[in-house]
């Protein structure tokens, strides 16, 4: 990230904000969609997370930090939407089991039962997945980002896997008996 | 059974596909935003210059006197309140205080007023400068008020306090209620801080509660410039580390306010005692005299 836009968009400047905002908005949307998995919930968490960045900018002690600094924002942005009392719009596809190969199948029915179980997961423990295993970021850098003790961090992705791996066992099941008809 | 090495190969991939583009029209949101969503300032940058003139008298008597007696004021919690038998109690004001926002102060009696929610009135010595005056927060200090090493006096208007000193995010949820006790009571609990116990004082003839704040000695991993504490909503509240904070709560006009005498580790004596002589000139008006 370029230091020199952040310390400008620090002192007021639009016109540097909006190539900030340019440059990690797909990123951030990106991973405000996997915590929300709800369109209209993600772009509102990454619309709000954007202005929070550009109100608290000037409190940013180190411009080199602005990344982690902005996931942050996110993934609060990302917990307050989730508190909302709107609902979750489920987004399941429908299989149309004759156009598809068996392989294909169990990929796409995999896919579903991951999609269950990561929303049966709290927003806390989605995050931790996110940062993780999408943005890569270490179990130190996810603390660092989430502001909480690694210890924390662990916990919450070992009872996150584990529910997910129980999705999967569960599609494991009914599609091997599926297959082997 | 699937193993923990194929779940994690198969969340991978699958998150793989979180993958998306941020729709301009969001962006634009964003962007058509900025201009009417102020950014957050650190407590107390320099300011500029914010508001016309409010000439209401000339140069006030010399309050050197104040600045002196302030030596010995340094303990005082009880502090300011009108002397009517005194006729000097009432000089010349030399400006509102929002005219001087970002300068140096000559000495003389101020007046803080709009866009601030109450009237206030205090006589001020040489070598303060002028933070200024906004909707919630109206301020001099030291050292052209940049953090870590400014003195100063703060009249805040809070609305919230914060259960995460490092986060900027961090605002307690929901915002404290809106008594004196409320405030107090999320004082002494602020992460980072410690507390005094709090007692019941009087600040400008006012009945208040006092209690003082001290921050932690070390940053640490914060990545702020100070223990975040308390905001207006506008305008946030840094500890520096180390920086003991006086306070006077009360409430004036169905309005919660909070005084702060802010003193870093590396203030001077005399400087704590000038603005506790500026607190000892402090006097509530009512708004719109």
């Amino acid at each position: 990230m370029d230091e020199e836009l952040v310390k400008r968009a620090q002192q007021g400047d639009e016109v540097a904000f909006a190539s900030l905002a340019v440059a990690i908005g797909d990123r951030l949307h990106s991973v405000s969609m996997g915590i929300l998995r709800d369109v209209d919930l993600a772009e509102d968490a990454t619309q709000q997370a954007l202005l929070a960045i550009w109100r608290d900018l000037p409190q940013l002690r180190d411009p080199g930090r602005f990344q982690a600094w902005a996931y942050r924002l996110l993934v609060r942005a990302c917990y307050a939407e989730a508190r909302k009392e709107r609902r979750w719009s489920p987004k399941l596809r429908i299989l149309e089991r004759d156009a598809v190969a068996a392989e294909e199948l169990e990929t796409i029915l995999q896919r579903d039962q991951l999609e269950r179980g990561f929303r049966r997961l709290s927003v806390e423990h989605r995050a931790v997945i996110v940062l993780h295993h999408y943005l890569d970021l270490t179990l130190r850098e996810v603390a660092d980002t989430l502001a909480i003790p690694i210890g924390t961090v662990r916990s919450r992705l070992f009872y996150a896997m584990r529910g997910l791996r129980a999705a999967l066992d569960a599609t494991a099941g009914p599609i091997k008996r599926e297959m082997h008809r | 059974m699937t193993s923990d090495r194929e779940t994690t190969r198969v969340v991978r991939e699958w998150v793989g596909e979180f993958e998306t583009q941020l729709p301009d029209r969001v962006l634009d949101a964003v962007l058509d935003q900025l201009p009417i969503t102020p950014q957050r300032r650190r407590w107390w940058p320099a300011f500029a210059f914010a508001g016309p003139l409010v000439p209401v008298g000339v140069a006030a008597a010399a309050i050197l006197v104040a600045a002196v007696l302030g030596l010995n004021l340094l303990g005082r919690v009880d502090v300011g309140g009108p002397d009517p038998s005194d006729p000097s109690a009432t000089p010349d004001v030399r400006a509102g205080l929002l005219f001087w926002s970002g300068r140096d102060l000559p000495a003389g009696e101020y007046v803080v007023d709009e866009p601030f929610p109450l009237r206030l009135r205090f006589t001020v010595p040489d070598g303060w400068h002028a933070f200024g005056v906004v909707d919630g927060l109206a301020a001099i200090c030291s050292n052209a008020c940049e953090l870590p090493d400014r003195v100063g006096l703060g009249f805040w208007v809070v609305s919230n306090v914060y259960a995460d000193a490092c986060d900027p995010a961090g605002e307690v949820e929901p915002p404290i209620a809106a008594g004196v006790e409320d405030l107090v009571a999320a004082l002494t609990s602020l992460p980072r801080h410690e507390a005094t116990t709090p007692r019941s004082v009087t600040i400008g003839g006012q009945p208040a509660t006092y209690l003082e704040l001290t921050a932690a000695a070390e940053l640490g991993d914060c990545a702020l410039p100070g223990f975040r504490a308390w905001t207006t909503g506008a305008d946030v509240r840094d500890s520096p580390p180390g920086e003991r904070n006086r306070l006077w709560v009360l409430e004036i006009d169905g309005v919660r306010l909070m005084v702060d005498l802010a003193i870093p580790a590396t203030a001077r004596d005399e400087e704590v005692a000038e603005l506790v002589a500026v607190l000892e000139s402090l006097r509530f008006e009512p708004a719109g005299d």
